[in-house]
């Protein structure tokens, strides 16, 4: 017997091939004798690809833990349900899962044959009609000159979000003095502020240092900070 | 009449993809024993030996395809043959097609192997797809076959799956067997 895993498609199919071999059917073949050659064919491969065989070497594991079982206690099936950790449970187990797994192996040929019928007979890929599309889509929406302004300047306003990025440098300056110097002012002219109006520039560093001095503030008891009930608007106070 | 020739062109124009009944409906506006009554004429005129197409329901869809007949000249021009599917790849097609919805897990513990890089090659070929997660532990996305699996094997639909091998008396057999092997041990 001169095979290699590479003939196979899983321990399943290397175990099938064994029965097979063995001239026995599934239902009737001594299972010990099945795993015997199981771990003899493994055993035999000089070259070992571990990425390859992985798989073989757990179920050789389970195996052996099933062939062991079956020596020490033939007939004592209550424990099979103990046996979680294990994915071969018993030796009707290994059975059923052959005979479940030679099922759709045994369709594959009938598989093989559908699609080389299918290839009797040719199709084409679908026509690109994407060229009718575009065409009917300007023809029926209303699309005025209007809303041609109005999308350019919402780009615009959206384009605007995004400056900072180009104008962090100038920005470097910005310091949490600064930003407190500049709430101080706010706050002696009006009293009180509400939190969010605080963060009326929607810029990273603006939140970061805008809270930041908050923090600071409240820190030196410069500053009280109120909120009337939960999720309502924080307010804050001069002292 | 004109719109069998709308018809025609149709099915030209959907190529592989196809069309359902339902979309022959709303594109030549008419009804549906209409539609099917077209269908019918159509596929009688392709009929001829004049002809060199005919409508086939493959997938769920109706297509033009060519006539087997004249495969031995179409063949001339293949150059390349086309990728046959591997073994795995059939095994874990056959495992979706016949217990779909389906995970992965599900599939390595039929095959005894991880089945994972034959999913994914599948998935990108189309033949299967991704239509939801299990509520299994890890919520494992679970698969489904595709019209493009029905068409690649020739099936009209689902149900036209050849039947999976099922020994009626599988259960009682394995139950014997056992009870032979418990008596030979005693």
């Amino acid at each position: 017997m001169n095979l290699q895993l590479q003939d196979f498609e899983g321990p399943f199919d290397l175990l099938l091939h064994l029965v097979r071999v063995s001239k026995m059917d599934i239902y009737t073949i001594n299972i010990s004798d099945i795993i015997e050659q199981y771990l003899e064919f493994i055993n035999s491969i000089d070259k070992f690809d571990i990425d390859a065989s992985s798989e073989y070497l757990v179920v050789s594991s389970e195996l052996i833990h099933l062939k062991s079982k079956m020596l020490i206690n033939k007939y004592n099936e209550e424990d099979i349900a103990e046996e979680e950790e294990y994915s071969i449970k018993s030796e009707e187990d290994l059975r059923n899962k052959l005979i479940e797994y030679e099922r759709y192996k045994s369709m594959t040929d009938t598989f093989r044959i559908l699609e080389e019928n299918r290839q009797d007979y040719y199709t084409k890929l679908p026509e690109n009609l994407n060229n009718y599309v575009e065409e009917e889509k300007i023809i029926n929406s209303d699309v005025s000159v209007d809303d041609l302004v109005k999308a350019f300047l919402e780009m615009q306003r959206r384009v605007n979000f995004q400056k900072p990025i180009t104008t962090k440098v100038t920005r470097k300056e910005f310091s949490v003095k600064e930003r407190i110097v500049e709430i101080r002012n706010l706050l002696k002219t009006k009293k009180s502020l509400e939190f969010n109006e605080l963060f009326d520039i929607v810029t990273k560093e603006n939140i970061v240092i805008t809270f930041l001095s908050l923090l600071d503030m409240s820190k030196n008891s410069e500053i009280i900070i109120k909120q009337d009930k939960i999720f309502s608007a924080i307010i804050i106070e001069g002292k | 009449m004109k719109l069998l020739g709308v018809l025609e062109g149709l099915l030209f124009v959907v190529g592989d993809e196809g069309v359902t009944l339902k979309e022959i409906c709303e594109t030549l506006e008419i009804d549906e024993n209409t539609a099917r009554r077209l269908l019918t004429e159509l596929k009688k005129e392709y009929e001829s030996e004049l002809r060199g197409v005919k409508i086939s329901f493959l997938g769920e869809t109706f297509k033009l395809t060519t006539k087997k007949e004249h495969k031995e000249y179409y063949q001339k021009l293949v150059t390349t043959k086309e990728a046959i599917l591997s073994q795995a790849q059939l095994e874990v097609l056959a495992i979706i097609a016949y217990n779909e919805p389906i995970t992965r897990i599900e599939i390595d513990e039929i095959r005894g192997i991880s089945s994972a890089y034959v999913v994914k090659k599948l998935l990108s070929k189309d033949l299967i797809k991704v239509v939801g997660k299990s509520d299994l532990p890890g919520k494992p996305n679970l698969y489904r076959t595709t019209r493009e699996f029905l068409d690649c094997f020739g099936l009209s639909s689902i149900n036209d799956l050849p039947d999976l091998a099922i020994k009626d008396n599988d259960e009682e057999k394995a139950l014997f067997s056992k009870k032979n092997e418990v008596e030979e041990l005693l």
